[in-house]
């Protein structure tokens, strides 16, 4: 591991101290490896002497919770200096919390307690970290092998959306009995009101031409109703372009907006549509 | 060497070494590291530590070769700390040398 791999691998561990902290704990770890390499110290030897990032990280997270000192709080109570149950880190963070942990042990020469730390889970990727193995090669991470590793989002706040952990049965019919009401009940009465106003539209300028039509043949003398008739007839039919055009955007969208709403319904919410879908 | 030891005695070691004059974290790690075994990464926390506490305290200075380096030096009240752990220390390791001293197993 070289100087930036476990600056930035520590970086990322002590993610929770203010940024400041971070910032100042980085630069310290930085001047450390660049005064071993001027002593001719190649960085993998340096970060090998220093420990895992994981577990200078860790120390340096439990001197931050506070309380943390619970003799120095016996010490100021003057309760007596025995085995103390101690806050570990563990409990609190939730991590594997080890049988010895259980009590403290207080060191009687600066009558603190010295906290068993909880057995730690070796990271995979250093195996020989634990026992300060100097060679690099054993140090040096795990390379994973075969396809590159992505960071999967974390499905457990969604768990309808990772079909792997949905229950088939129950989740598939939930939601579909939910598409099929919203369909009936809200759906389709829109969709009836769009029809009939899509047709109304195309069917505007026809109906207009029968009735103007029909009531020049009543009112009028001939002449006049025939004039009259070519004249609504002109003005009709460049009515009947300009209205064509309308016609088949609206009608496009509605039928594309149909389309949509149908997948949208089935496809997002049962796995059972999306079968006949995709 | 027990490590619970080592880190109870990790406080009276850095104090005591600065109290002989200012050093540089490198230079507290790397002594540190050979004569107890702990690894270097330990000390900075602990620095950290000592300094929140105003028991130390860190300016940066330049040197000849390298890159600036961060000096610690020990407060009053780390030179107060400094004499009540070597106190105990002293009192601690006399009791226990009168149970072990000169034996051996």
């Amino acid at each position: 591991m070289n100087k930036r791999d476990y600056v930035s691998a520590l970086r990322a561990q002590l993610k929770r101290l203010p940024s400041n902290d971070v910032e100042e704990i980085a630069k310290e770890f930085e001047t450390h490896f660049d005064i071993g390499v001027s002593e001719g110290k190649t960085e993998e030897e340096i970060a090998a002497k220093l420990g895992s990032p994981e577990e200078v990280a860790q120390i340096y997270l439990s001197d931050e919770i506070p309380n943390f000192d619970v003799a120095s709080a016996a010490d100021a109570a003057g309760a007596p200096q025995f085995p103390i149950i101690p806050i570990k880190t563990g409990m609190i963070l939730g991590r594997g919390v080890g049988p010895q942990t259980a009590a403290g042990f207080c060191d009687p020469v600066v009558a603190k307690p010295v906290v068993n730390k909880a057995p730690k889970k070796e990271p995979e990727n250093y195996k020989f970290a634990h026992t300060g193995a100097k060679a690099k090669e054993e140090y040096a991470p795990v390379e994973p092998q075969g396809k590159k590793q992505v960071d999967l989002p974390d499905y457990s706040m969604y768990p309808t959306q990772d079909p792997s952990r949905m229950q088939p049965s129950e989740k598939k019919e939930h939601n579909l009995a939910f598409a099929i009401l919203f369909t009936i009940f809200v759906f389709i009465p829109v969709w009836l009101i769009a029809l009939a106003l899509l047709l109304l539209l195309i069917a505007t300028p026809i109906l207009t031409g029968v009735i103007a039509g029909v009531l020049f043949c009543w009112s009028a003398s001939l002449t006049t109703a025939v004039a009259g008739t070519i004249c609504l007839g002109i003005s009709l039919i460049f009515a009947a372009i300009a209205e064509l055009f309308v016609a088949y955007f609206a009608a496009k969208g509605f039928i594309l907006g149909t389309i949509a709403y149908f997948r949208y319904i089935f496809k997002i919410n049962g796995n059972s549509a999306k079968g006949g879908n995709a | 060497m027990n490590v619970q030891f080592k880190k109870g005695v990790l406080d009276l070691c850095v104090l005591a070494m600065l109290n002989d004059s200012d050093r540089y974290g490198y230079e507290l790690a790397s002594t540190l590291s050979e004569t107890i075994m702990i690894s270097d990464g330990t000390v900075y926390p602990l620095l950290r530590k000592l300094a929140a506490d105003g028991l130390v305290a860190s300016y940066l200075q330049e040197s000849q070769s390298g890159p600036p380096r961060k000096y610690y030096s020990l407060t009053a009240m780390g030179k107060v700390r400094l004499q009540e752990l070597l106190d105990d220390w002293n009192s601690f390791t006399a009791s226990v040398n009168k149970i072990v001293g000169g034996k051996s197993a």
